[in-house]
């Protein structure tokens, strides 16, 4: 008996729990990550419905019958996946799962193409029905992203993706959230996490804020 | 100690983001999701998979254990008082 607990039995004890389980910690640990992107995904579309946004989700044909797919992965034709159109004012928008979207710098002139999958894609109402697996979005038609982690944030991955909206929607790196400022219609490019924000990450997420840029940092502590 | 807080918390907010998922989308009339072979509704085993897990692993510690475990958000919640344990029962001080 060493601390507060006897350390060997507790030891054998855990071998043998994570030996029973073994399979269910497996699929657990191969599907946490998608399923917190779901999470983000629906939030998003929860978001819009809050502020007065009416949303239908519209799912692709398999074999006759609609079938609710999310898009897992970053390969895929987007027509071959769920997405919702949001409707507000005669205005159309929307919310996808995992789209290719080109970066702000991309010119269609140059040799190579520069895109990013964004987790969640809030976009104009555009067709991407045509497009395949490697087509991507033309900037000027995402209006917000968000990326989700299933982790807790360190100052890095706070800087990543600071990194993210500068190559996907700079104009929200600027010096945006005055005194006069009022949320929009549409949601902040955004980073959602499921863990906490360490210290390293909160004190970046205090220069964001003095610097009143127009990106929101989302945690357990403070959901979407 | 920290490893089986980690691993409890891991076990919680994989099931706390499925059924924030489920229950969102059946807001939206979907009834469940897929992720490869593994169906997500309601609260079947998927959901709840993660519950199911931290549930049993807190059944292989002992109660105070447990308690801490249950009482702490982050990890060095977990350290605190396990550290005044040690200092009351051993002297030892950190």
């Amino acid at each position: 008996m060493g601390y507060l607990f006897d350390q060997k039995k507790c030891q054998s004890d855990l071998k043998n729990f994570f030996a029973k389980e073994k399979v269910s910690i497996n699929s657990l640990g191969s599907k946490v990550n998608q399923t917190f992107e779901a999470n983000v995904f629906a939030a998003t579309i929860r978001w819009y419905e809050s502020k007065g946004w009416r949303t239908t989700i519209v799912s692709p044909f398999v074999n006759g019958n609609s079938q609710f797919k999310l898009k897992f992965n970053t390969r895929g034709r987007p027509s071959n996946y769920s997405y919702a159109v949001c409707e507000k004012n005669g205005e159309r928008c929307q919310i996808r799962h995992q789209l290719r979207v080109s970066t702000s710098s991309f010119n269609p002139t140059n040799s190579k193409p520069a895109n990013i999958c964004c987790d969640v894609a809030v976009t104009r109402d555009v067709d991407v029905d045509f497009y395949g697996t490697g087509d991507a979005l033309p900037n000027g038609d995402l209006i917000s992203f968000a990326e989700a982690k299933h982790m807790s944030a360190f100052a890095e991955l706070v800087a990543s993706f600071v990194g993210l909206v500068h190559e996907l929607k700079p104009a929200h790196l600027k010096k945006v959230r005055n005194r006069r400022w009022k949320l929009g219609d549409h949601i902040p490019p955004f980073l959602s996490l499921s863990g906490t924000m360490q210290g390293t990450a909160t004190g970046l997420a205090e220069t964001i804020e003095h610097r009143k840029i127009d990106i929101d940092i989302y945690s357990f502590d403070n959901p979407v | 100690m920290a490893y089986i807080f980690l691993a409890h918390k891991t076990f919680v907010e994989g099931s706390r983001a499925a059924k924030n998922a489920v229950d969102t989308f059946r807001e939206l009339g979907i009834p469940g999701f897929q992720i490869g072979s593994a169906y997500f509704s309601g609260r079947n085993e998927e959901v709840v998979r993660g519950d199911r897990l931290a549930k049993e692993l807190l059944s292989e510690v002992e109660p105070r254990v447990r308690s801490i475990i249950l009482e702490s958000e982050k990890l060095y919640q977990v350290l605190e008082p396990y550290k005044m344990i040690i200092r009351e029962r051993y002297g030892v001080s950190f």
